[in-house]
């Protein structure tokens, strides 16, 4: 039963949020911060019994021949300790952002039904239960998007949903399809397509489908233009689409896709491997430069976002176990990493209204706690060491030599400098002289403020201790090793 | 899973640093000149500014002195980007537009630079399976990604020292830092790519062409270099072209060490050699720089006869520390045969004129400055005195191979005429040029700093510029229009791709599936 935990925890704490109402605002926030408290109590569990390797699972039949299957494996977890474990920090940043806003209850409860899902997704133990949550995302996430009611909210939020309801319906048909012929297949590490290997051109075809419908949420060029537009959410929300729950859905179902439900050999000896990597390619540098030109902030992080999105669906693609465990710890290092940046994004919008890099100037002295988290997770973002970005780049980039494909390392190093060019105009403009003076009292609402440093200081800790046992790098090696039969970290 | 493997950045732990036999001699020549450039700056600053311009210099003068004793990739990588980086706080100090485009541009080279480092240590890394600085060029040896590692290294290091057609960077970022600062960057940033020569290029094990094809390049520079710089105006850029003619003859040297491996130990110690006198000769010639104009009178006149001693030490002038690296040099490249190696050969002692023409230049520019006589005055000369006494001596008393051959033929007849000549000629030169009228003499001084690099970023605006109004999706006149024409389309495609909904996704996805299911 502990695996459906990480599920129905949030789950139920969204449905107390709806039915405790707007007004019992405080009750609201302990029913969510304890909910998350336990969510994460729960993920912790389930993490030591994997590496002990008990991993639970269970399955509740639906069907005839078909039941929605979860599993705690240790690759599935990693993506459920960072949604859950940043659901946690984002409450506190959100209750301070929201402060003002009307509707919180209707914003916390799909929020916390929104982490549900995505945990739905990350311990789906076959195509269809992952499926059925990444359907449920999307429709939770809507109303999150749309929160503030505006024209471009609405037409932002029915740009989301058509994306994702398109791409659910290409899941849909990848889904029954592999189902007609191969039954039901539960997620193996390496592979669980044996059976049926022979049927190549089905398979090429199934495998198109699938990416379609994932690339939606992971944002592959052309299929990223809901992104951008969603950036007019709350700052919380922006947050949690760009760097934990909506998009990272779509690149956990990439490497779920590639490493345990084709596995990585049948991924590249049907060829379907290489053309994925090749649209990752494109997808990395194309929105790295369209992300230099932005003025505003939130965009240029958007663009930031499907550009670091495809490192990971390239890594996974590249087929080999260093890359493929590089993405992975990138899965998880890029969430905190961004976080920060869309937290302070959020904050300097809610504290000086201030939403372009144009009007920056004197920012760093007006709130300098908040702009140096963001300086480190703009350098970790480019990779400099000691920072997280640096230990899963430098694995991206050692897999795809290991793997021979050097030409995905010049892609990999090359958006690094396109990562300085479209973040340093952000730091310099903050550096510059300007309108803003240094504030009396508190830079911004401690709410706010804190959640920033904690994710700023998590970049650096992730980097200092991406060895050590248990860190998201070491966590991903040993998630992804199954999957490379005769590879050990 | 308690080995992690070696190629994984293990955290902190992995970071590992050593003194061995290359870092003594880096690491002396950049402690003592981030603490004197830094001491120098600290007392030249005003007060107001002083915090500002240290919180960027602590961390580059950290990455600046931690990198000589970095003994893995990425330690190296850290501090290479470490004294970076926070560089661009040091150009642009001043906050004027000038000094900011210079930074723009330093920092949009750097962030290259930076990104085929890594890409090469990468490569390397996994070659060798390890990262320890020591055998990361022996993995090289037989790889098919040698010549790629190779050609990445080159350039990164290329865009650090300023070699062509990259010249303007080091000009570009001396002119606008405040003389200690620039101080610093002078003598010790660009010698951290003489030390990625040593520590990371593949020694030994390349064809004879890449060594000459480094070789042509580095001379070819080092001219160039020298010919931009007698071009320009102020006397820090004249300096800046001129590190980048001496860090082009270093460049020989690295195309030396690169395919003979019994060529190696002179080449390294060459590169060495050049290294300590370079460093120590241009920050002296920095710092002299903004003493001069600290001055008056009678100690004026004597600052700038102090000044004559880093210039000629750069010309290579007898019994100068210019004279001892040219010898290790001149004993590098001799020890290749062949038909290019030659050539280098003979072409050298004319680098030394160009850089003598950059110091006639120099000095004619240094004079004419304006005296500044309201800063402090006193701890500024002393300091600049500590440096000169070291550009005097340290190479002479440096224990090594590479000072012997100098050393025992330093008071020979031939010798010191080969180091003489190219000094009196370039007098020579100045002298007819003075002498004829204006149009050739009105030459001097049509350059500013950066060269082509100023074009190059002109042109990359201009692109960026008209890729953001096109966002805007203002009105612009049609020659406009015209001009912008690719800037347009990207902009327009991406305009269609946010625009376009999932139904027409989908529609094009199922005629895919359709195409594929009739063809197979």
């Amino acid at each position: 039963v502990t695996v459906w935990l990480p599920v129905l925890v949030p789950a139920l704490v969204g449905t107390v949020t709806f039915a405790l109402g707007e007004s019992r605002q405080r009750a609201r926030n302990a029913v969510n911060l304890g909910g998350a408290a336990l969510a994460i109590a729960v993920v912790v569990r389930l993490v030591w019994l994997a590496y002990h390797g008990e991993a639970a699972s269970s399955a509740i039949p639906m069907l005839p021949g078909l039941a929605l299957g979860m599993s705690a494996d240790l690759l599935g977890l990693l993506f459920a300790a960072v949604a859950t474990v940043l659901w946690g920090v984002t409450l506190v940043y959100a209750i301070g952002y929201m402060d003002h806003a009307s509707d919180r209850a209707r914003f916390f409860g799909f929020f916390a039904w929104c982490i549900a899902a995505a945990n739905g997704v990350a311990l789906a133990d076959d195509p269809l239960s992952l499926f059925i949550f990444y359907e449920i995302l999307s429709l939770t996430t809507y109303p999150l998007v749309v929160h503030s009611g505006t024209p471009e909210a609405l037409a932002a939020g029915k740009k989301y949903l058509f994306y994702a309801l398109g791409g659910g319906a290409a899941l849909l048909v990848a889904v029954a399809w592999l189902a007609t012929i191969a039954g039901q297949t539960p997620f193996t590490p390496g592979g669980a397509l044996a059976a049926v290997s022979g049927r190549t051109a089905e398979l090429r075809v199934i495998f198109g489908l699938f990416v379609a419908g994932f690339g939606v949420k992971a944002a592959l060029v052309p299929l990223h233009g809901w992104l951008p537009g969603a950036m007019v959410a709350p700052a919380p929300v922006s947050s949690l689409l760009h760097a934990v729950a909506v998009v990272k859905a779509g690149v956990f179902g990439i490497i779920r896709l590639v490493n345990e439900l084709y596995g990585p050999e049948l991924a590249t000896s049907l060829g379907v491997a290489e053309p994925l990597a090749v649209l990752a390619a494109v997808t990395i540098v194309f929105a790295s430069v369209v992300a230099l030109r932005q003025d505003d902030f939130k965009r240029r992080l958007a663009y930031s976002t499907v550009a670091q999105l495809s490192y990971i669906t390239l890594g996974t693609a590249l087929c080999s176990p260093l890359a493929a465990a590089g993405a992975l710890a990138h899965l998880a290092h890029h969430a905190v990493m961004k976080i920060t940046m869309f937290f302070t994004a959020g904050s300097v919008y809610e504290t000086l209204h201030v939403k372009k890099v144009s009007q920056m100037p004197g920012l760093a002295r007006r709130m300098p706690l908040t702009m140096t988290s963001f300086a480190i997770a703009a350098f970790a973002l480019a990779g400099l060491p000691p920072l997280a970005g640096f230990a899963s780049k430098w694995m991206l980039g050692a897999g795809a030599v290991e793997g021979g494909s050097v030409w995905a390392i010049l892609i990999y190093v090359a958006s690094g400098a396109l990562a300085i060019g479209y973040m340093a105009p952000v730091l310099t403009s903050a550096l510059r002289e300007g309108d803003h003076r240094p504030a009396e009292g508190a830079e911004s609402d401690p709410r706010m403020l804190w959640p920033i440093v904690t994710v700023g200081v998590l970049t650096v800790i992730l980097g200092l201790t991406a060895g050590l046992p248990g860190s998201p790098v070491h966590w991903a090696m040993t998630a992804i090793a199954p999957s490379f039969a005769g590879w050990a970290p | 899973v308690g080995a992690v493997t070696p190629i994984l950045p293990a955290g902190i732990g992995a970071v590992t640093f050593a003194l061995d036999e290359t870092a003594v001699p880096f690491l002396a020549l950049f402690a003592l000149l981030w603490t004197v450039s830094g001491l120098y700056a600290a007392v030249t600053t005003p007060a107001a500014e002083r915090r500002r311009l240290f919180s960027y210099y602590l961390p580059a003068a950290i990455g600046g002195i931690a990198v000589a004793l970095a003994a893995d990739a990425i330690s190296f990588y850290l501090c290479f980007a470490l004294m970076a980086i926070p560089a661009w706080g040091l150009i642009t100090h001043t906050c004027t537009a000038e000094a900011r485009r210079a930074g723009a541009i330093y920092l949009t080279l750097t962030a290259i630079g930076e990104a085929l480092l890594l890409a090469a240590l990468i490569i390397m890394a996994v070659g060798a399976d390890s990262l320890a600085l020591g055998s990361l060029a022996s993995g090289l040896a037989d790889s098919p990604l040698r010549d790629v590692a190779a050609l990445l290294l080159l350039t990164s290091i290329g865009l650090k020292i300023g070699t062509l057609p990259a010249s303007g960077i080091l000009p570009l970022s001396y002119t606008y830092t405040p003389a200690g600062a620039a101080s610093a960057l002078a003598g010790a940033s660009a010698k951290v790519g003489a030390l990625a020569m040593v520590r990371l290029l593949p020694a030994g094990v390349m064809p004879e062409e890449w060594a000459s094809a480094v070789m042509l390049l580095g001379v070819t520079s080092a001219f160039v270099a020298a010919l931009l710089g007698t071009l320009t105006t102020t006397p820090r850029a004249v300096l800046g072209y001129s590190s980048a003619s001496q860090m082009g003859l270093v460049l020989v040297a690295a195309g030396v060490s690169l395919s003979d491996p019994s060529a190696v130990p002179l080449a390294y110690g060459a590169i060495v050699a050049f290294s300590l006198h370079h460093g120590l000769a241009k920050s002296a010639l920095v710092l002299g720089d903004d003493v001069v104009s600290r001055l008056s009178g009678r100690l004026r006149t004597g600052a700038l006869v102090a000044l004559a001693i880093p210039a000629l030490a750069l010309v290579g002038a007898p019994l100068t520390s210019g004279f001892v690296a040219k010898y290790a040099l001149k004993d590098a490249v001799h020890a290749l045969h062949g038909a290019v190696p030659e050539a280098v050969y003979a072409l050298l002692p004319w680098t030394a004129v160009g850089t003598a023409a950059l110091m006639l230049r120099f000095f004619s520019l240094t004079r004419k400055r304006a005296t500044e006589l309201d800063g402090p005055a006193r701890v500024p000369a002393f300091l600049w005195g500590l440096v000169l006494i070291c550009t005097l001596v340290t190479v002479w008393l440096w224990p090594a191979e590479w000072n012997t051959h100098a050393q025992e033929s330093a008071f020979s007849l031939s010798a010191m005429w080969a180091a003489t000549w190219p000094g009196l000629t370039a007098l020579l030169g100045w002298a007819a040029l003075r002498a004829m009228p204006g149009a050739a003499r009105r030459l001097a001084g049509a350059l500013p700093p950066g060269d082509v690099l100023l074009g190059a970023a002109s042109i990359v605006r201009a692109v960026d510029d008209t890729l953001t109004q096109d966002t805007d999706g203002a009105q612009r006149p049609r020659h406009a229009r015209r001009r912008v024409h690719i800037g347009a389309a990207l902009t327009s495609i991406e305009g269609r791709l946010v625009a376009w909904t999932a139904a027409s996704t989908v529609f094009v996805l199922l005629v895919l599936v359709l195409v594929v299911l009739a063809t197979s």
